[in-house]
């Protein structure tokens, strides 16, 4: 039966205009609600993900083999070779990886001396997967495996009081537990927009620094991103039965305060959805009750002129539903368009002086998820379902006789 | 069941309230209407002109007894069954609140053929030839907002009869209007009555609707008291 339905479409559309201004504050209400539910919560998301990455881009990787040893007591004495076969398997499997070298470091400069992890890398391969990548160096990067030039990161530059063209001592210990002292030339500073790594982290080519302990093919990790990361449990099988001995953790089990952090978060989103939404709730629940309830008359007058309750029913939801559904179009529209805007990044250098520590980039980039707009606009749906389902439903238990006497 | 009785009622008989505070709206009534009969109530305020009125239009249940509308039995249908019966079979008018505010006067008569199922064209048809009947043509995109207390009655009217009911009810119909447009109101029910042989039956305190009904029924304590049937208008 399409009349009825044109019907009430017809009514419930002039019933939306008679109540402009109300229903255009609603809709507008709605929208902000969750424009701001959607900003928050891709600021939020853009957190996590620069969290994660951050996490990921540490030397870390999706996957990282050491020996159990170095993971207690991370020094030369402690460190592998990786057979060729595992790693022909591993270039065969359009996997990135990469092995590095990292030694716990005394760093002198001629003012100076601070502890360092001295990391013998392969710029070619960490230019596809860690923050070397990413880095603003100046002077000169490291060229190859071979290079036996440093790159200091720009804090630790600053604190030993050292730059580019200067040298500085090394003193590490080798794989037969002796204590040696290497010159290096600083021949690039790093810029690693103030994150930790600026300070962690002294780069040396990996070959270079292998010669320098006498060890060559010495190796304290090996290093993996996965073009797919949900396939990491089954490559952490497969490393660990192509490398007994040796052990084999995800990012998440190396860095287990991060990814704590980030479920934390994942909660404090969820309990920023519950309070908005339910503050949301109950303006919205407010406002359709009491548009109910104002007419209850005309519904009564429906009911006695032989209206089905659920024509009735279906022609007040209907109605609210189009606040809804425009409230929640623009509030799809806003929470976009503000994520949109602050694209390029948000600076939270002026506020938050301390927010390294946490992890924070100065410039934070939120990023909008579409299962998070989904759960938002489906519960925002159920509930304004609800809260007008709810008042219809009482309007029309009413005797029509008794709705148009104006009881309720 | 005779079949000509557009109306009929078995002991019929309304409670309201519970133990001490119970009131007995409606006593035992019995009684019938024929088919094209004109009926006024008339009746002390609280005598269950009212009570009655909506019994017949299946807006309330009894406490017992039995209500007949045609062939059907009211007492045992269901809310839906009602509102069926309500729609093709019944038309109202009340005091007041006639009339679907966001609807133009035509509008307002097409909403029952709407539900009913009319197809736009006849419908409009129809609904334009009631309210010219009712004298309202001018006036057919006019919201109710926007007319008089006598133009919405007569709209209400029109729309109760656009459908060409068996019975038509009206509780006070003129309550809210002068006496002039009481007249031409109840000229119009007359008129109506006497073309489509519409049965109604209508609640009122005015002498002025009194004298347009063709047979007068007093109630008192919720019974009849008086019915004058044969009785040749005033
Ligand atoms: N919904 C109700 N709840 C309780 N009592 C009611 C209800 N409706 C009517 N009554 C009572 O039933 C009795 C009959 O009421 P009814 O409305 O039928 O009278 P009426 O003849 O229409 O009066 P009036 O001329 O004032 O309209 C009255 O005593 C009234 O108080
Ligand atoms: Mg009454």
């Amino acid at each position: 039966m399409t009349t009825p339905l044109l019907m009430i479409a017809r009514l419930g559309l002039r019933n939306l205009l008679r109540y402009r201004r109300r229903n255009a504050m609603l809709c507008l209400a709605v929208a902000i609600g969750l424009g701001t539910l959607l900003f928050a919560s891709a600021f939020l998301r853009g957190w996590e993900t620069s969290m994660r990455e951050d996490a990921i881009d540490a030397f870390v990787g999706d996957l990282k083999v050491t020996s159990d040893a170095w993971l207690r007591d991370p020094v030369a004495e402690h460190g592998f070779t990786l057979p060729d076969d595992v790693a022909l398997s591993l270039d065969s499997a359009r996997v990135i990886w990469t092995t590095r070298l990292l030694l716990p470091a005394v760093i002198q400069s001629e003012r100076e001396t601070r502890g360092v992890q001295l990391a013998g890398i392969d710029p070619a391969d960490e230019a596809h997967m860690s923050f070397v990548r990413k880095v603003v160096i100046t002077g000169r990067a490291l060229a190859d495996a071979d290079d036996t030039g440093l790159v200091l990161g720009r804090e630790l530059a600053r604190r030993l009081d050292t730059g580019e063209g200067k040298r500085v001592v090394l003193s590490l210990q080798d794989p037969h537990g002796r204590n040696r002292e290497f010159g290096f030339r600083v021949v690039g500073i790093f810029d690693a927009e103030g994150t930790g790594m600026e300070l962690a982290f002294a780069l040396t080519g990996r070959a270079a620094l292998q010669k320098k302990l006498d060890a060559t093919d010495l190796q304290t990790e090996v290093s993996l991103r996965l073009p797919d990361p949900r396939a990491v449990h089954t490559w952490q099988q497969t490393l660990r039965d192509a490398l007994p001995g040796l052990v084999v953790n995800r990012w998440e089990q190396l860095m287990p305060q991060i990814s704590e952090l980030i479920g934390f978060s994942n909660s404090a989103i969820w309990i920023w959805y519950a309070v908005l939404l339910t503050a949301l709730a109950f303006g919205i629940a407010n406002t359709f009750i009491a548009a109910v309830l104002e007419r209850t008359r005309e519904l009564g007058l429906m009911q006695v002129l032989g209206m089905k309750r659920s024509l009735i029913v279906l022609q007040v939801v209907i109605e609210s539903m189009w606040i809804m559904v425009v409230g929640l179009a623009l509030g799809v529209i806003l929470g976009t368009f503000a994520v949109w805007y602050f694209s390029d990044g948000i600076d939270l250098s002026r506020w938050a002086a301390g927010a390294e520590m946490f992890g924070l980039r100065a410039v934070m980039v939120p990023r909008l998820v579409v299962a998070d707009v989904q759960r938002a606009v489906v519960t925002m749906l159920l509930l304004g379902l609800a809260a007008s389902l709810y008042p219809a439903w009482r309007a029309v238990r009413l005797n029509g006789l008794e709705a148009l006497r104006g009881r309720t | 069941m005779k079949g000509e009785n557009v109306v009929r009622t078995l002991a019929l008989t309304r409670d309201y309230g519970d133990g001490a505070q119970r009131v007995r709206a409606l006593d035992s009534v019995d009684f019938t209407v024929d088919k094209g009969e004109f009926v006024s109530l008339a009746g002390p305020s609280g005598s269950g002109k009212s009570t009655l009125l909506n019994l017949i239009g299946g807006l309330d249940t009894p406490t017992s007894g039995e209500v007949w509308v045609g062939d059907d039995c009211l007492t045992a249908k269901s809310a839906a069954e009602l509102a069926h019966i309500r729609l093709h079979r019944i038309g109202f008018v009340f005091q007041a609140y006639n009339l679907l505010p966001v609807l133009s006067a035509r509008e307002n008569v097409e909403f029952v053929m709407q539900l009913q199922g009319v197809d736009a064209t006849e419908r409009r048809e129809r609904a334009d030839r009631m309210l010219d009947a009712v004298g309202l043509a001018a006036l057919a995109d006019r919201r109710p907002g926007d007319m008089s207390g006598g133009q919405q009655q007569r709209v209400a009217v029109a729309r109760a009869l656009v459908t060409e009911p068996l019975l038509l009810l009206a509780d006070e119909p003129s309550a809210n209007l002068d006496s002039e447009t009481t007249e031409s109101l109840l000229g119009l029910l007359r008129a109506m009555n006497e073309r489509f042989a519409t049965t109604i039956i209508t609640a009122t305190h005015d002498p002025i609707v009194m004298r347009y009904a063709r047979r007068h029924i007093q109630l008192k304590d919720g019974r009849i008291v008086a019915d004058d049937i044969g009785r040749p208008p005033v």
